[in-house]
């Protein structure tokens, strides 16, 4: 027995001692799953990856797809297409900062600002080739920049202040301590320098590899530095000078940006807006959009259940005003607003459009015609009903944009405009203006981009004409039989007016719950 | 003799020191005996106590024990001499014992578990003969404590047991945590539902963190964390409640431990027991949707309100279709659900072992068609008595589990909601087969006007679905009694579990909410543990002083991975294709993977004076992975005592048999609300569209959470007094405690500031106070033929927010919550002062009456509710702002609720048993978002809940239903108001059983031994609630949006022991 203790003893004594021993290795265990932090920004693969993950919100339901479109669905130019409290709320301006469909636009910027941050941060001190560094920290320049901007006119004035900047220098500081500038300008100050920084360090997008399509470009980082100019002289009239240099940068580029035209104005607007031109003449920066992912918002415009062929979500849904704004003759008119009788193809037949659930009686016609084809699903839309985008990159800032910013600028600056604006009004088969004013300026800008994401709802809320505007009901084309194309409508009142204060309502709410997670303050007046 | 106590002692020792923040002289003092000139005082230690035994037997004791009910021997009582505790002995298979003892004359006591325990005297060689009775009290009563057990009367922790576990085998209920609701006073558990594949959560003395925290369950004396075990498996439980009492398993006892002890065989011959029941259960309460024609209605009136064209599908000369009911959705989804459990156990003891196995099937349907939880388990037990000091033994439990269950939280795609949200107008399936959409494809025109609505039985019944999880639970164990009282004991457990989870959702291409895609999600996960305990106990009495020491040094492990893998696209949907393999679009496929390991040193002293003083301290180091390395380690102490007043010469009382008070103090270092790697977050992965062609298949990796490199444990503290009384020999007991817990440096994400673009790091955020006051008491008695008892429990518990120091450094002292109604109405908030998850709501004062009533309502002049009409609602401006705003938010209560009560009467008589659980709590509130979307016209254009009908108009103004509108500019269902919020109190009758043992005679012909028991039981036979919705059992933070509701249960048993 004796024995039998001894030798129990000594092999609980060892496994116990070898164990004491080595109890500090034994609970000192190294993180799995993926790298962390502390040793990733080491290669090549690593850059690429951290630089990849700028583009993911740009498939977000919430953000390029309807996201930032529930402000633009404020305008003049649609109506919501279906019954939806909180949707026609924010279209009232009726907000509290709760709303689901625009909670996320905010934190998900601030997600890729972070990650612009984190490459801006981590990425000079790298071993890579000098093409490779400077295109990923352009892409992480453009990718801020490009979000900022989004939240700066949104979220940001000269009342209530700028959104807070947030760069490589300030990005660990303490949970709260984040401030607004005291004016969205300098939000705009900031957001160009990032711009300059990007336009110098990217390349041209012609000389990217198909795979690598899709990336910030020079001439992106060029147009937005235009388009922000242009946001920035409603506060500082000097930038329009900076805006036309920046669109004649573009222009001067060496990567053959121009207006699609092809001498046939009865089918260049249409096959400009759509997959054929995807990587076109005109394209400067797009949600990139496959059957796979993308943005939605084809779908999200699209007829309500897609008579009975498709998961269309029936948002969306353009104004007389907007069909009425086109010129006798415009053959954009017809590509834009689909309204009952005109015949489309979809699904491979043609119809007569008609709608029991248009509440204008009208649809975009620009997004759809991907979906004209015979069994587009899986090959020209996405199977996925949930996800429903189509081959087409959505457009969020197209050549002819940065002509009618130039033109804008130029006539704001007392110059004569004509020649970009009258590059547009050719292509769409019009005679060109002489002594272009503002108005026509306003007009061109309103049919050529309607729809996009150019955003129509702030042009007229930094031309100061929203209230105006808004305090003006809107109609459709109201048919008697809406289950037939040829019947006769009523032009009706199909959204009151609305109550619009320029003073505080050219900002949207910023969430509250952005307000409740940083302590910064509400947009006046909301 | 090679001194190995020693080796131990003095490992245990230095491990203990390494870490020890004391710098004081005694620690000191303890580190020098680690000299070698000093270990000479251990051998001499364990001399002394060798002396203590070896002596020379002269008398013998003989007998045979019987039970006094049914004047069978029983065999297993265990008789031992009063004078000398070592001495003692077992009965056998006949009821006979034999004892020889030293001394000529004494006594011996005479114990059988819930039996009365006999002290006979004895002179020379005795014959004895006794009778044991059946206990009516529960004073002797062996509890099982942390490492070891103890009587119930020397307890001096907050320690509960768990009563009418005899009767677990005739309640349908899947697991313990069902069982014991409304048994245990402060213990509180939360059913999630009636969904079969989740089960209630248990809460021990309250909310201490915000993380998903579960008490720890020991099984057998090994940390148990596979799926729930066999209910029939167990035979006692006890819940160790303060933190003195479960301060032993530390780390992960935080939020209190339940220990199971299993079934082991008695002595006899095998013993087969069989049990059985089937029954039928059913939802008590369902809405009722409007049926086709009021949905047309409800909607037109909804447009006239609103001042907008009626839509076509609602105008019966356009839609005819639509008018025609054809189908109540809740009857389509719904069902009576069968259950059916099945339970083998054979057991035995002889002299050199103890055995027992068994075998159990539990199947049980949902109230939800498509919905199921099966399992099949088995369990081995062995002990083996090697020699008069060595034991060992094995525990092997094994089961396969397959839960099914459906989403019902989600107000878009919750199956319930979409039973709600469907029209009445469409039948289930087409004249195909098909599901049915919302409206015929040939009025495809129509759909668009109904929503974005799934059909509700394709919800339920379209996707296969399989989650196969597989448990393998082994204990082995050796005990070794070196010295009389003194034993060590090593136990390995190793745990592994293979689960999978595999879902295929077929297309789905009926109107409403159309998806031509076909998807497969797959997951595979395997997470292997392994725990070795090294103990030694040393327990002796010395006259009147009796001292019990335990040494534990514990070491665990834990590696998990899964891997997770989304297919799209399969050409055929037949079962043959539902393989991963046969997709044609791959998603990148994902992992998760973690390692944890956890070592634990602890020491434990209970000493008790002549079972009238008692005190007990301990002290554990524990040392984890999960944080940086500095912080890895700590200490946590406990200390308790009690005074057994009524053994006091002065105390004399008929009416008081026992009183006995008790306080404890104790710190617990909590691990799980710790993330595993909170100080190195492993960075994010993400899949982007790039390219020409759009790929989806660019990785993208991105720091999505910070880290903390500086966390430190989270410390459980609680501070408990008690007092244990009986009365009236002992028919009744009472126990009563007051409990305060405070969980300190409490663990939680902090600050999450948007602007900083990654979730929070892990932060010791702040602290919460868990206070409350626990009362049970029990009565049993005897009365003629009938055997009477009854036990209730009550308590109260106040949870408060101390302080959020740690969580920001901003000031912010509240954290808003996640939980949502449709990405509108956010109904929750912690803030310092008010409990955890406290609702934050607008208040709602009611419907304006009038235009006059809108137009009288105004701050300076102007309207606070411009866009109000005549029967929207009128809401509070609290700030006083002039406009209803989420700055008008207050607090009010929560879902916790104020207390909780329980009460059980079990009455015998001539073998018909009779037992009831009455079951409630109160101060229950739950936000009620289901009316959200169920009464509210401008959401889509679902169907809603046929309470609109009585909306308010012009007509029907007694009603808290807002006018009918397709908009809802006065906000009325978008502000996060208290018009959502109800109480949920209720009293329910949790079970009520009928039983019948058939007399002894009658099956003495099958076997000696044999019983057969019938019964039938039904759980939750009625509940008593003011609350609006389906069932006030809704579980999570008490947000409903048309949760599975708790079924009704009948079910009839045998069971069958040979």
């Amino acid at each position: 027995m004796k024995n039998t203790i001894y030798k129990i003893s000594t092999l609980i004594a060892l496994t116990l001692g070898t164990m004491t021993a080595c109890s500090d290795d034994f609970t000192d265990l190294e993180p799995l799953g993926s790298t962390s932090y502390e040793n990733f920004f080491q290669n090549e693969q690593d850059a690429i990856e951290a630089a990849n993950s700028l583009y993911f919100y740009m498939k977000d339901e919430d953000m390029f797809s309807r996201g930032f479109f529930w402000y633009i669905n404020a305008s003049d130019d649609m109506v919501t297409g279906r019954i939806n409290s909180t949707a026609d709320n924010i279209k009232n301006f009726n907000m509290t900062g709760d709303e689901g469909y625009t909670f996320w636009m905010y934190p998900q910027s601030y997600k890729v600002i972070r990650r612009a941050n984190d490459i801006i941060l981590n990425v000079p001190e790298m071993e890579l080739t000098v093409d490779l560094k400077n295109r990923i920290l352009g892409e992480a320049y453009f990718m801020r920049a490009f979000h900022y901007f989004w939240l700066a006119h949104t979220y940001g004035d000269e009342v209530s202040g700028g959104v807070p900047i947030v760069t490589e220098l300030n990005m660990f500081d303490d949970a709260g301590s984040y401030t607004r500038p005291a004016s969205v300008t300098d939000n705009y100050a900031q957001i160009v320098e990032d711009l300059k920084k990007a336009s110098e360090l990217l390349p041209l997008f012609t000389t990217y590899n198909p795979e690598d399509k899709g990336r910030a470009h020079k001439d992106a980082a060029l147009a937005y530095m235009a388009k922000t100019y242009l946001y920035w002289a409603e506060y500082d009239q000097s930038k329009y000078a900076d805006a036309v240099s920046s669109v004649d940068a573009v222009t001067n580029s060496g990567s053959g940006r121009e207006v699609y035209n092809t001498g046939n104005p009865a089918e260049d607007f249409r096959l400009l807006n759509s997959h054929l031109n995807n990587w076109g003449p005109e394209y400067i920066w797009t949600v990139v959009s496959g059957v796979n992912g993308g943005s939605k918002l084809p779908g999200i415009s699209l007829e309500n259940k897609g008579w009975g062929k498709y998961n269309g979500w029936g948002y969306y849904m353009p104004t007389n005003e907007l069909y009425e704004e086109f010129e006798a003759g415009d053959f954009r008119r017809e590509v834009t607003i689909l309204k009952f009788g005109d015949d489309f193809k979809f699904f491979g037949e043609t119809r007569k459009y008609q709608s029991e659930n248009s509440l204008s009686g009208l649809q975009f016609n620009k997004y759809l015609y991907e979906y004209q084809f015979e069994n587009p699903v899986g090959t020209y839309i996405n199977s996925n009903g949930d996800d429903p985008t189509t081959i087409l990159n959505v457009p969020m800032m197209r050549y002819s944009e940065l002509l009618l910013i130039k033109a804008e600028a130029l006539i704001m600056q007392g110059q004569n405009g004509d020649a970009p604006l009258n590059q547009i009004r050719t292509r769409a088969g019009l005679d060109p203006k002489t002594n272009a004013t503002m108005e026509d300026l306003k007009h061109e800008r309103r049919v050529e981009l309607a729809g996009e994401f150019a955003n129509r709802h702030f042009d007229l809320v930094r031309w100061g004409d929203a209230e105006a505007a808004y305090s003006k009901p809107l109609h459709g084309q109201v048919h008697t039989n809406k289950a037939d194309p040829n019947s006769p409508f009523n032009l009706d009142v199909i959204w009151p007016a609305r109550n619009f204060d320029p003073a505080t309502m050219g900002v949207w709410p910023i969430p509250n719950r952005v307000l409740n997670s940083s302590g910064i303050p509400q947009n006046k007046g909301w | 003799m090679k001194p190995f106590f020693l080796y131990i002692l003095s490992t245990f020792l230095k491990f203990m020191s390494t870490s020890m923040v004391f710098n004081n002289a005694s620690f000191d003092k303890i580190n020098l005996k680690l000299s070698p000139m000093k270990k000479i005082f251990y051998p001499f230690l364990i001399l002394l106590f060798l002396i203590c035994i070896g002596a020379q037997a002269q008398t013998v004791v003989q007998g045979i024990v019987y039970g006094k009910q049914d004047n069978l021997p029983i065999p297993g009582a265990t008789i031992v001499s009063i004078n000398d505790t070592n001495k003692g002995t077992v009965s056998d298979i006949d009821g006979k014992f034999s004892l020889t003892l030293v001394a000529n004359s004494g006594s011996v006591t005479v114990s059988f578990i819930g039996m009365e325990s006999q002290n006979l005297a004895y002179e020379g060689n005795t014959e004895l003969t006794l009778y044991l009775e059946e206990s009516m009290t529960n004073l002797d009563e062996v509890v099982m404590i942390g490492y070891g057990t103890s009587k119930k009367e020397n307890l001096t922790s907050s320690v509960s047991t768990v009563s009418g576990l005899d009767k677990i085998n005739s309640r349908p209920v899947a697991n313990l945590n069902d069982f014991l609701q409304g048994n245990v006073a402060g213990v509180t558990v939360l059913q999630q539902g009636g969904d079969p594949s989740q089960q209630g959560t248990i809460v021990i003395r309250g909310t201490g963190s915000l993380s998903n925290e579960n008490p720890l369950t020991v099984v057998d004396g090994m940390p148990y964390y596979g799926p729930p075990i066999n209910p029939n498996d167990i035979e006692s439980v006890s819940i160790l409640k303060d933190a003195a009492a479960a301060a032993i398993y530390g780390a992960q006892a935080a939020s209190g431990v339940i220990v199971i002890k299993t079934k082991e065989g008695v002595y006899g011959k095998p013993r087969v027991s069989i049990d059985v029941y089937a029954g039928t259960q059913s939802a008590a309460k369902l809405p009722t949707p409007l049926n086709a024609m009021q949905q047309s209605n409800v909607y037109n009136l909804a447009a006239d309100n609103a001042g907008v064209a009626h839509q076509a599908a609602h105008d019966a000369t356009q839609n005819p279709w639509g008018q025609t009911t054809r189908t109540n959705w809740m009857d389509e989804i719904f069902r009576n659900a069968a259950i059916y459990s099945a339970n083998v156990n054979v057991s035995g003891a002889g002299d050199n072992a103890n055995y027992m196995a068994s075998f159990g099937y539990l199947s049980k349907e949902g109230l939800l068609k498509g919905t199921s939880f099966d399992r099949y388990s088995l369990r081995l037990k062995t002990d083996f008595y090697l020699s008069d000091k060595v034991t060992v033994g094995e525990n092997f439990y094994f089961s396969r589990t397959n839960g099914v269950g459906t989403n019902a939280s989600s107000s878009y795609s919750g199956s319930i909601i979409n039973a709600l949200y469907m029209p009445s107008a469409a039948p289930v399936y087409d004249e195909n087969g098909a599901f049915h959409g919302v409206v015929p494809y040939d009025l495809s025109q129509f759909a668009g006007a109904y929503g974005d609505v799934y059909n509700p039985v394709g919800l339920l019944l379209r996707p296969t679905t399989n989650n196969p999880t597989n448990n393998f639970n082994s204990n082995t164990y050796l005990n070794y009694e070196i010295l009389p009282g003194l034993s060590f004991r090593t136990t390995f457990s190793y745990n592994i579990n293979n689960a999978e989870s595999k879902q295929f959702m077929p297309m789905i291409p009926e109107l409403g909410r159309t998806n031509l895609q076909n998807f497969l999600y797959e997951t595979f996960s395997k997470n292997d543990r392994w725990i070795w305990d090294n103990q030694v106990s040393f327990q002796r009495a010395f006259g009147k002083h009796d001292i019990n020491v335990t040494a534990v040094y514990s070491a665990q492990h834990t590696k998990y991975e899964s891997y997770y893998q989304e297919g799209r696209g399969f050409s055929s949907e037949e079962p043959f294709n539902q393989y991963m393999g046969n997709a044609s679009i791959f998603m990148n496929p994902s992992t998760y993977v973690y390692e944890d390991a956890l070592t634990s040193a602890i020491g434990r002293v209970m000493y008790n004076y002549d079972e009238k003083y008692f005190i007990s301290a301990s002290v554990r180091r524990d040392e984890t992975s999960r944080l940086a390395k500095i912080n890895q380690s700590s200490v946590f102490p406990s200390v308790s005592a009690a005074y057994t007043i009524s053994k006091e010469d002065f105390f004399q009382s008929n009416v008081i048999n026992n009183l006995k008070v008790r306080a404890s103090w104790g710190q617990i270092g909590n691990i799980n609300s710790v993330g595993y790697y909170s100080f190195d977050v492993p960075l994010g992965v993400q899949n982007v569209i790039l390219g020409e062609n759009a790929s989806i298949d660019y990785k993208a990796v991105y720091a999505n959470r910070q880290s903390n490199p500086n966390l430190k444990w989270e410390i459980s503290e609680s501070t408990n007094i008690g007092l244990d009384a009986s009365f009236f020999q002992s028919k009744v007991d009472l126990t009563l405690d007051y409990y305060v817990k405070t969980t300190k440096g409490m663990i939680l994400p902090g600050l999450e500031d948007f602007h900083q673009g990654t979730a929070a790091a892990d932060v010791n955020g702040g602290e919460v106070r868990n206070s409350g006051l626990e009362f049970s008491a029990g009565y049993a008695s005897q009365i003629g033929q009938v055997r009477l008892g009854a036990r209730g429990n009550f308590s109260i518990i106040n949870n408060e927010l101390i302080n959020l120091d740690g969580y920001n450094k901003s000031n912010v002292d509240f954290i808003s919550h996640g939980d949502e109604v449709r990405s509108t109405l956010y109904p929750y908030r912690s803030m310092v002062g008010q409990p955890l998850y406290a609702t934050f709501l607008v208040p709602y004062q009611g419907i304006f009456q009038s235009q006059a009533e809108v137009d009288a309502y105004t701050k300076d002049g102007n309207l606070i509710q411009p866009n109000a009409k005549p029967g929207d609602f009128k809401f509070q401006d609290v700030n006083n702002d002039g406009m209803i705003s989420d700055e008008d938010k207050v607090f009010m209560d929560s879902y916790l609720p104020d207390f909780t009560y329980g009460f059980n009467l079990t009455l015998d008589y001539k073998g018909f048993d009779l037992s009831m659980i009455l079951q409630g709590v109160a101060g229950v509130k739950v936000f009620n978002g289901y009316k959200y979307t169920a009464l509210n016209a401008s959401q889509s254009g679902y169907n809603l809940d046929n309470r609109v009908l009585n909306a308010w108009t012009p007509e029907n103004v007694n009603t808290d239903i807002p006018r009918l509108s397709t908009k809802d500019d006065n906000r009325n269902f978008g502000t996060a108001s208290s018009w959502y919020l109800e109480d949920a109190s209720y009293m329910r009758m949790k079970n009520l059983t009928i039983g019948y043992t058939f007399p002894a005679q009658l099956l003495q012909k099958i076997d000696k031994n044999s019983s057969l028991r019938i019964y039938f039981s039904t759980e939750n036979l009625f509940t008593i609630t003011d609350y609006s919705g389906m069932d006030p059992e809704v579980g999570g933070k008490g947000l409903d949006v048309g949760q599975y509701p708790v079924p009704r249960t009948f079910t009839a048993g045998l069971s069958l022991s040979l």
